[in-house]
């Protein structure tokens, strides 16, 4: 009687333990700096951005071996707190050779609130695929995902000496892992095992 | 240990399901009812950390200030002089002298910008940031100052002239990562005829206005020093051509009476005829004059002035007379520049009780054509001293004058433009005060007993003249560290931006059109308001709301409909002019009615699919155009922005001054007691006559930000009634203060 006590105590004890902590079990949150292109803008008429994707920065983490990453979404701000507003352009999680191997926000108008709102910065948030994740899982694994963006060509807002600014408020990528299948069975495995033995010593 | 083991893995696996959810969005609310707002907190005074010296450290009205307060203005102050305080963030003060807000941003993070105006000390644009929606702020940085010199008294009557009129009211276009800051150029006679200035800014993190200097282009180089002047100390008697006490210049400066000798006719019994000119020094009181002690100031004393009048031998008139032409009656003052750039002319007027009550400055570069410059000075009400007025050359753009020979200046009468009997005042298109075929008449200083200006009497009254001085810069002194000035166009009569438009190309605007001294001048000839309870105060301003397009943040384009004023006194409806429909009115002189509407407000799109619009508006009461009496909000249910309907007016405002009960309305001629029912703010916490003393004086420029789908807040700024007393017993320890208050909403939802 007082071992199935002390069993279920412990049972509680954990219980306990893993609710008040479910962040630490169930979720990854790393965020990187609020950013702009600078000293760089262009006005479409005299300079042009380059080509290419400019890394605002890379998401390192460490995923434990024990656990399976279930989900990801990234959340941030076209505009930050120095400009309320951005460039057009568009915004990427990636890797070393695919920077731009998934696409995850755009400011594509400029009568969107990302490009003309005037209470910015406007609010952003993706939640990737499975296919996305598929796409990223050697990155992931690696627990490395570059953030970069690429400028929009802006055909309808272009003045010689105008130039626009891409600002981007802090990002920030959250990452649902679970335990691995095979932890999960042999937790399960465990409790049959106990079960079983305590059983026989109840006989 | 295996079994916590365990424990903890059942546990996860149990959990491991659960996931947060997402709320889900709200449904819009019914299209048809407007908002209806509720302020859920008491109206508090904002606080700023770090940042130039605040009012608060200059001590109590009474017992302090800018110049030997606590802690004063510069460093280490009072004779001393030093640089301006530049607090650390650590220091925290109550967010004063500042107004204007302008805040960009959302939720509790955001950043505003504002109007840093210590009085007759200083004016600059300031940068801070909340992250708590504005209840208190964090300093950021200070541009576009109009002097670094330090005050030389706490009213500060001398130093840059008691000058506070640089930059002011910002206001911001974000666009495309593209920061656009517009100021109001204040200095005369640029306000509110010229366009804003436009910055491009750039910010970054605590340089938040980079890249723009500390100072304004309209800045007078500190180093000014005296060309010549009159302080009539060492004169007695008569004096046609009064000597200068000092002299600088290159040759020896002049100064004479103008049309005191004439032969007009004077209102006298029975009527005579002539006067010769009889000009002379007389001990007058409280001008400015700083020399010897300050007993020289009031009585007895030994403080000359020159009294301009006829009264010489050989003829009985006074000199001043109903008959003489527009500007040709007065003082003038020759002083060779040679030498000198970035003039000023600074110079104390007196007049007697029935003295002319309007003064114009002229000045000439060549000698002999005379161009007026700066307004219309209104005399004080009689047997006072208007003290240094200003006319700053440099910043109003006129270098003819500098490193000039023939320059001079004229003081000379006009007609009254607040005179309502006939003949009215009225000058040619063009706006030339000194125009010959203007129409008007002179009126005396002293008003009437009801307030109202009276005829000049034609025969007795006079000006006297004190601290007559022009000033300059050495030419080989090293110029202003400034940025250039680029100004809109295509605004008519800016005072500032109202509201941008947000998700619009061509970029739309609200902005505030204010024609100085026009409402008697056609098409805007409205019923004038009547003097204002109760300060007596006029004013002949004009104000609307207009909308324009730019699609390069410089040059604007007016789409403003043309809607008719409603108020005539006449059989016949008002002209047409270009304004928005609803918001406010420029004919009324209802003390219900909204006459003027002031810059720097709130757009809001609600869910029921209107704009919202906070603002600040007054009415005939506050005898000011600046639009000061009330927070206030209205609706446009169009997508055009051009027809309003007033939610929260005078009447039943979100904020508003002091009641003023039991007068009658000079549009309706009913007892009204205005507000009629109790503002806002004071339904959440307990008022004085309906106000708070902070901002019972003034109270405009709400900024409201929105912190959820159904709540803003309302950050605004407002003066102490104190500040608007005159003289000694004026209080300049709480005014340009900057408030916030929480308000909720019904029937709309917030985006």
């Amino acid at each position: 009687m007082a071992k199935r006590k002390l069993t279920a105590a412990i049972l509680s004890l954990g219980a306990a333990f893993v609710l008040t902590t479910p962040a630490r079990a169930g979720t990854i949150l790393v965020t990187l700096p609020t950013y702009y292109d600078s000293p760089n803008g262009y006005d479409f008429v005299s300079t042009f951005p380059p080509a290419g994707s400019p890394t605002i920065g890379t998401f390192t983490f460490s995923i434990p071996a024990s656990e399976l990453v279930t989900g990801i979404t990234i959340s941030g701000t076209f505009g930050n707190a120095d400009n309320g507003t951005t460039a057009l352009s568009d915004y990427y999680l990636g890797y070393s050779g695919h920077e731009m191997a998934v696409e995850v926000a755009s400011c594509d108008s400029i009568l969107a609130d990302c490009y003309s709102a005037q209470n910015g910065p406007t609010a952003w948030n993706y939640t990737l695929t499975a296919g996305n994740l598929s796409t990223l899982a050697s990155a992931i694994s690696g627990g490395s995902l570059d953030f970069t963006y690429t400028w929009d060509n802006n055909t309808t807002f272009a003045f010689p000496g105008y130039d626009q600014y891409v600002y981007a408020g802090a990002a920030t990528l959250d990452i649902q892992v679970t335990p691995e299948p095979a932890t999960v069975l042999m937790c399960f495995g465990g409790l049959a095992v106990i079960a079983t033995i305590r059983r026989f010593r109840r006989v | 240990m295996q079994k916590i083991e365990f424990a903890l893995c059942v546990s996860a696996a149990l959990f491991a399901p659960v996931f947060v959810g997402t709320s889900a969005a709200q449904d819009g609310t019914s299209a048809v009812q407007s908002a209806t707002w509720t302020a859920t907190s008491p109206a508090v005074q904002a606080t700023i950390a770090g940042g130039p010296w605040t009012l608060g450290q200059g001590g109590s009205s009474t017992s302090g200030g800018a110049y030997d307060g606590t802690t004063p203005y510069c460093t280490p102050g009072k004779s001393s002089g030093g640089t301006a305080l530049v607090n650390p963030t650590s220091t925290v003060n109550t967010f004063n002298p500042y107004y204007f807000p302008f805040v960009v941003g959302s939720g509790q993070n955001v950043k505003g910008y504002f109007d840093y105006r210590p009085k007759n000390i200083n004016e600059a644009v300031v940068a801070a940031t909340s992250t708590n929606a504005g209840q208190s702020w964090t300093f950021q940085e200070m541009v576009e100052q109009l002097t670094n010199e330090c005050p030389n008294s706490d009213l500060n009557t001398s130093n840059s002239g008691g000058n506070d009129d640089g930059e002011g009211h910002p206001s911001i276009i974000s666009f495309g990562g593209m920061t656009w800051l517009y100021t109001l150029n204040r200095s005369t006679p640029h306000v509110d005829s010229d366009g804003l200035i436009v910055h491009n800014i750039l910010p970054r993190g605590a340089n938040a206005l980079n890249p723009l200097p500390l100072n304004s282009p309209l800045m007078q180089p500190p180093t000014s020093n005296l060309i010549a002047g009159w302080n009539f100390n060492s004169l007695t008697g008569t004096q046609l051509t009064p000597a200068p006490s000092t002299n600088n210049s290159a040759a020896t400066p002049t100064a004479m009476a103008l049309g005191m000798t004439n032969s007009y006719t004077y209102t006298m019994s029975p009527p005579n005829v002539g006067s010769v000119n009889g000009s002379n020094v007389t001990k007058t009181t409280l001008s400015s004059d700083p020399s010897g002690t300050a007993a020289n100031n009031i009585g007895p004393n030994n403080n000359g002035a020159w009294r301009v009048v006829g009264g010489g031998t050989g003829a009985p008139g006074n000199g001043w007379n109903l008959a003489a032409p527009l500007c040709t009656q007065g003082a003038q003052f020759m002083v060779n520049t040679t030498g000198y750039r970035y003039i000023v002319l600074q110079f104390d007027w007196y007049t007697t009780n029935q003295g002319v009550r309007d003064l114009q400055v002229l000045y000439t570069a060549d000698g002999s054509t005379w161009t007026p410059v700066g307004p219309i000075q209104v005399s004080g009400g009689g047997s006072a001293f208007n003290n240094q007025i200003t006319i700053n050359f440099h910043a109003l753009g006129i270098t003819s004058v500098e490193n000039n020979p023939n320059f001079g200046v004229q003081m000379v009468s006009v007609y009254d433009p607040d005179f309502i009997g006939a003949p009215a005042y009225s000058i040619p298109a063009g706006g030339n005060v000194c125009s010959p075929t203007g129409t008007g008449t002179y009126t005396a200083a002293s008003l009437g007993g009801n307030n109202q200006p009276v005829v000049y009497n034609n025969n007795s009254g006079n000006w006297r003249f004190d601290e007559v001085n022009v000033l300059g810069t050495a030419s080989n002194t090293n110029p202003i560290i400034s940025d250039p000035i680029v100004n809109t166009t295509g605004l008519v009569n800016p005072d500032g931006l109202l509201a941008v438009v947000p998700n619009t190309y061509p970029i739309e605007v609200l902005y505030i059109s204010k024609t100085l001294n026009s409402d008697y001048l056609p098409p805007t000839s409205y019923p004038v308001c009547p003097a204002s309870i109760p300060n007596g105060n006029f004013n002949d301003d004009v104000e609307v709301v207009r909308i324009a397009t730019t699609t390069n943040f410089v040059n604007f384009t007016d789409i403003t409909p043309f809607n008719t004023p409603q108020y005539s006194t006449t059989s016949s409806p008002n002209t047409p002019i270009q304004m928005v429909n609803g918001l406010s009115d420029p004919s009324t002189i209802s003390y219900s009615g909204i006459r003027w509407v002031s810059g720097n407000g709130t757009l809001i799109k609600l869910s029921n699919g209107n704009w919202g619009l906070f603002f600040g508006g007054g009415n005939c009461l506050d005898g000011d155009s600046d639009a000061f009496h009330a927070l206030m909000y209205a609706e446009s249910n169009g997508s055009d922005l051009t027809n309003w309907t007033v939610i929260n007016g005078i009447n039943n405002p979100i904020a508003s001054i002091a009641t003023v009960s039991s007068v009658t309305d000079p549009q309706s001629g009913q007892t009204v007691t205005i507000p009629s029912t109790t503002p806002l703010v004071c339904l959440a916490a307990a008022c004085t006559n309906d106000t708070l003393p902070w901002f019972s004086g003034r109270v405009y420029a709400p900024q409201a930000i929105v912190t959820s789908t159904g709540t803003v807040s309302l950050v605004f700024a407002g003066y102490d009634a104190g500040f608007q007393l005159g003289g000694s017993s004026r209080d300049l320890s709480s005014y340009r203060n900057i408030g916030q208050v929480n308000l909720s909403v019904a029937n709309v939802t917030l985006p």
